[in-house]
């Protein structure tokens, strides 16, 4: 069993103090419900750990709320807190609809939105939404605090690109250009308390044809991010179920060129294919189509 | 008989809430890990994670040396003793991952922990075996010395009837089928706890454990210990669900711990985690079954030949008994003429399988209902019709050539096939081209010999004891496991006896206070274990009903109200003897006249007068089992005093684009003979239906070079409340009394035939069929596993 040395800051800025002062021995707490698994597992990626940092009693880092056009989120918001936002159900379903999806209610009573992004689990359910809006996160250190976008915060899975001091404190994304439609299909072995074996989250603006898309595949890619090529393939066209087809294949064949071929590619290219099909369908309005 | 609703009892045969139920459902009740005496001390275990290993030496000084650490002991400090199974309590030789190489008493759970992982042991690896091919094949890794091809060979039997040869030449159609299942874990809520304590007088050793079967798990600490079993009491606690699951592990950590308490004079515990019971604890047997049966054009099956073959891993953990279920049953019930079947199990450096809610019949009716939907494929003929040519009816024969009589099985499929419109939807859902979501409707019968049958001896004892205020004490070696013992045997005791069912307690297994009457397992308790708490409940209420003549015991005004009813000219009372037991009932918590019931006596008035006049008030009673006899080489002849049967019918529906497999609803019919309490048995069956469920599409325990992938539910997935399908119970009775007033055994039978229905909706979904359990997201899609 190992031990740990219990930290609990009251501001944001003692929070990266603790975390210069204890560097790579530090982990923090934001919820648990990684974390604490991890630990009860002696999970290897916690060797080193001797301190813990918890941020759930930091007031300032939950919260919800909408500036003008821009939507914000703390970083310690509970899931629970997303699923039941007024705002984000408004602006954000898909965000909404995926955090749902997480584990049971007492999961999502506990977990919290920053732990789901910095636990960076390729499986994390959040994230994916998040980064079809172009979501960005502000991180503090104590030089201060500097703005990324949220895909180019994760390193690898289970790793941030930050420095040693410095931790994510909120999310935020532009609400979607009106009339943009999103939506977010997860496959799961079983109906809830499933981590994802596939997901998908896509936005679409959409009249006569495609204006905008962003497509975002989740459990296939060591970090989560677009499929660029398959947005743009949409762009300026009319959409029709060959085409939604033909942009499915386009993130499928990406699977394969950055990851390669593995034992679970026959299961998983196909697959992939029928969930990006069905996120577009849904994002169409185009439901009966999913269940025929 | 019809469903449930046309017999008549007074206690029995009734919904009652569960003697247990309120404290369970409230979280007020304790379990053994929530026991804690004073200077106790935590037990933990050093497991190598090996495979297949000797312990070269082993050095605890370091552990040792600790400060708040009592004890470590190795193999070197205890006797070279096993396990009725060959598993030692620690080891020197490493057969799977889950052996144990050490056991540490210290202050705390951290201390447990920091002591264990101090023990320096070096092992020399050995060459290993990790599926039945490989343990098969010529020259390779002996498990076990005595097994030096590692076919368990006390574990193989034969049926043999009729003519194989013969039979096949006389059938029109011949298939051949191989099938597959998977490790499964009991997964019950409550991993396994105990507490040790030895008497500071005489050394008697008393351990408090989530034991299934106390007086089993008695017998391994008598002999960890090496003590006389007078010397040894096992007192069981309220358990958290075991399936068939807290047999083995639960008696190794009782010794292991009762060891412990012995070196240590204290007190100590030992809770595994979830991870620890996933390593020790038995796994259903994974087998392979391969089939041949052929039939005429006409639908009669005229022959059957089965190779049946299981993995028991590393331990003969209960396959000898088992195999021989498997044996009896591995025609299905069915009338088949020419039988010729071989079960065995094979040793290999894995888990080791054992008991679990079936005992072999989930995976048999995997295969052979499957094998039945396509064989009448084949021959074009509905299934339904051709379960109805060949199942089972009164007068026919076994696959071991015992006639059945009181048989319902035909009545059984016909109510629910009709009742899910079954074949019309079977023919409708062959054809969804075109379609993503394609729906699939499967049925399998459930078909088991109750109680233990010539595996074992299926006798039993219970005691009965009047209190002084009608209140009534009950006892039996049967435990209450959470199915609801407890309970049913109050039941059927308030039946016997007379009075109210809020009367009785029944005081749960204490091995100084009660007798063996067997393990509780084989779902043979409600339906052949409290056969001997029915009688003493009778023979009870015949001693009460002579205590109430001896004593007198009614008033005489109410004798007189009767004498002014019937005077007649010359004043006496004709006809009524208040001395004539045969006249005198206890009914309902009352002594009465069986003609004038209105001359009647509360029950409490009768044990309260009884007592000072110091009449029995208690009775124990012993039902010896039927002696039932079977050919060794042919394992012809009666196999069980009787059988249950039922019929499942699933409905799926298949994303057909990810290979999710949605159980929507079940239909779960069952012949229990007679009724106990159809709360209890409604509640059997839903639990059945789920676990069944959780077989046909979700779990399985894969195993890596002796490794396993799963050992917590983070990664082990069962159905949760919002997978469950929605559910539909028949209960039907019948006239066969064999069984405690008739009931027969349910536990089992209740998830025996999901899987296979599972399977067979499937099937009829996707128009291919997935062989190999579970039907899960890869399998359905890609008709293979995926690694």
């Amino acid at each position: 069993m190992f031990t740990y040395d219990y930290h609990r800051p009251k501001s944001k800025e003692e929070v990266c103090e603790l975390l210069d002062q204890y560097g790579s021995s530090a982990k923090l707490l934001a919820g648990g419900t990684d974390l604490i698994v991890q630990m009860f597992e002696q999970s290897p990626r916690l060797k080193d750990i001797a301190h813990v940092i918890d941020l759930t009693h930091i007031e300032e880092l939950r919260f919800i709320k909408e500036e003008d056009d821009i939507v914000r989120i703390g970083a310690t918001t509970t899931h629970t807190d997303v699923v039941e936002s007024s705002i984000l159900q408004e602006f954000a379903h898909s965000l909404c609809d995926a955090t749902f999806l997480i584990g049971s209610p007492k999961i999502r009573n506990t977990g919290t939105i920053g732990g789901n992004i910095a636990n960076a689990s390729p499986a994390a359910d959040s994230v994916i939404p998040l980064v079809a809006f172009n979501a960005r996160v502000k991180i503090l250190g104590l030089k201060g605090e500097r703005d990324e976008l949220l895909v180019d915060i994760i390193e690898k899975p289970y790793l941030l690109c930050t420095d040693k001091d410095e931790y994510i404190t909120e999310i935020y994304f532009k609400k979607l250009p009106e009339n943009t439609k999103q939506s977010f299909v997860k496959l799961g072995r079983r109906k809830a308390m499933a981590i994802s074996r596939l997901t998908v989250g896509v936005t679409v603006l959409c009249d006569e044809v495609i204006k905008g898309a962003t497509i975002v595949p989740g459990c296939i890619f060591p970090v989560p991010k677009r499929i660029t090529k398959a947005e743009e393939f949409l762009i300026g066209k009319k959409p029709t179920v060959e085409l939604i087809e033909e942009a499915a294949e386009i993130v499928s064949e990406t699977m394969i060129e950055d990851t390669g071929r593995r034992w679970s590619t026959p299961y998983k290219q196909p697959v992939i294919q029928t969930l990006v099909k069905r996120a577009l369908y849904e994002a169409l309005g185009w439901n009966e189509k999913v269940k025929s | 008989m019809p469903l449930y609703g046309s017999k008549k009892f007074n206690a029995i045969n009734k919904h009652t809430p569960r003697l247990d139920g309120y404290a369970k459902a409230q979280g007020k009740a304790n379990y053994a890990a929530d026991l804690s005496l004073p200077h106790m001390l935590y037990g933990g275990m050093l497991r190598s994670g090996y495979a297949s290993a000797k312990i070269v030496s082993i050095n605890k000084e370091k552990a040792e040396a600790i400060k708040g650490v009592h004890a470590v002991l190795t193999h070197l400090d205890i006797p070279k003793i096993k396990t009725w199974s060959n598993y030692m309590y620690i080891t020197d030789q490493v057969r799977y991952i889950g052996d144990v190489v050490a056991i540490v008493a210290a202050e705390s759970k951290e201390l447990v922990d920091e002591a264990l992982a101090a023990i320096e042991v070096e092992y020399e690896e050995l060459p290993a075996v990790y599926t039945v091919e490989e343990a098969l094949q010529e020259g390779a890794h002996s498990v076990h010395e005595h097994y030096p091809n590692n076919v368990f060979t006390d574990s193989e039997y034969d049926v043999i009837k009729g003519d194989i040869e013969s039979g096949f030449e006389e059938a029109d159609v011949i298939i051949e089928r191989e099938y597959e299942t998977q490790y499964v874990e009991h997964s019950y809520i409550e991993p396994e706890a105990c507490l040790a304590v030895e008497d500071a007088n005489d050394g008697e050793m008393t351990v408090y454990a989530s034991a299934q079967s106390p007086f089993f798990t008695r017998r391994y600490i008598a002999d960890a210990l090496q003590v006389p079993i007078k010397d040894v009491r096992l007192v069981q606690q309220t358990i958290g669900g075991t399936f068939g699951g807290k047999e083995e592990a639960i008696g190794l950590i009782s010794a292991r711990a009762a060891l412990l308490a012995k070196a240590t004079k204290r007190p100590v515990k030992i809770v595994m985690t979830r991870q620890e019971s996933f390593y020790e604890s038995a796994k259903r047997h994974p087998f392979k079954f391969n089939y041949k049966i052929g039939a005429k054009k006409t639908g009669e099956i005229t022959a059957i030949d089965g190779k049946l073959v299981c993995n028991s891993g590393a331990y003969n953990n209960q396959t000898q008994f088992m195999n021989w279920r498997a044996s009896v049953h591995s025609a299905g019930p069915y009338v088949i003429p020419n039988v010729k079947t071989k079960t065995y199990g094979v040793f290999t450096n894995n888990i080791h399988s054992g008991a679990f809610r079936g005992y072999s019949s989930p995976q048999l009716i995997f295969a052979q209902e499957q094998l039945m939907d396509e064989l009448a494929d084949e021959l074009g003929i509905d299934p339904v019709e051709f379960r109805l040519i060949n199942c089972l009816k009164d007068g026919t024969l076994t696959a071991t050539s015992q006639e059945v009589n009181n048989v319902i099985l035909d009545e059984i499929i016909e109510y629910s096939t009709k009742q899910t419109d079954y074949s019309r939807k079977r023919n409708e859902y062959k054809s969804q081209e075109g379609k993503v979501i394609k729906k699939g409707i499967g049925m399998a019968l459930a078909y088991r010999g109750c109680g233990f049958g010539a595996e074992s001896v299926d006798s039993s004892g219970s005691m009965i004891i009047a209190n002084e205020d009608g209140t009534v004490m009950i006892n039996s070696g049967l435990a209450e496991n959470g199915q609801g013992l407890k309970t049913a045997f109050a039941q059927v005791a308030a039946e016997g006896l007379g009075v109210p069912v809020d009367r009785i307690r029944f005081h749960g297994s204490d091995t100084h206070m009660t007798t063996d009457s067997g393990m509780t397992v084989a779902s043979r308790s409600t339906a052949i274990g409290a056969r001997s708490m029915r009688t003493a409940a009778e023979k009870l209420k015949q001693v009460m009903i002579k205590n109430a003549i001896e004593l007198s015991i009614f008033p005489t005004d109410s004798l007189n109200s009767i004498k002014e009813l019937r005077a007649t000219p010359h004043g006496s009372v004709k006809g009524i003897t208040m001395a004539d037991i045969d006249q005198i009932d206890i009914v309902d918590g009352y002594v009465v006249h069986k003609v004038y019931s209105q001359i009647r006596v509360p029950f409490e008035d009768l044990c309260v007068s009884s007592l000072w006049a110091g009449k029995q008030m208690a009775v124990y009673d012993w039902v010896e089992a039927e002696k039932l006899v079977q050919d060794h080489h042919t394992g012809q002849g009666k196999a069980f005093p009787n059988y249950s049967y039922g019929c499942v019918i699933a409905e799926v529906e298949v994303d057909t684009e990810t290979g999710y497999v949605d159980v929507v609803e079940v239909t779960s019919s069952h012949d229990v003979g007679t009724v106990i309490n159809p709360s209890l048995a409604a509640g059997q069956i839903y639990g059945g239906i789920v676990m069944g469920q959780g077989f046909g599409v979700l779990e399985e325990v894969e195993t890596h070079k002796g490794q396993i992938r799963q050992h917590n539910f983070d990664n082990y997935l069962m159905p949760t409340s919002v997978d469950r399908p929605k559910m539909n119970i028949n209960l039907f009775e019948c006239d066969d009394d064999t069984g405690t007033y008739g009931a027969k055994s349910l536990g089992e039978p209740a998830t025996e035939a999901v899987a296979a229905a599972i399977a067979n909706a499937v099937a009829n979904a996707t128009g291919s069929r997935v062989r190999q359990n579970p039907a899960d997201l890869e399998k359905v899609l890609l008709g293979r596993k995926l690694r």
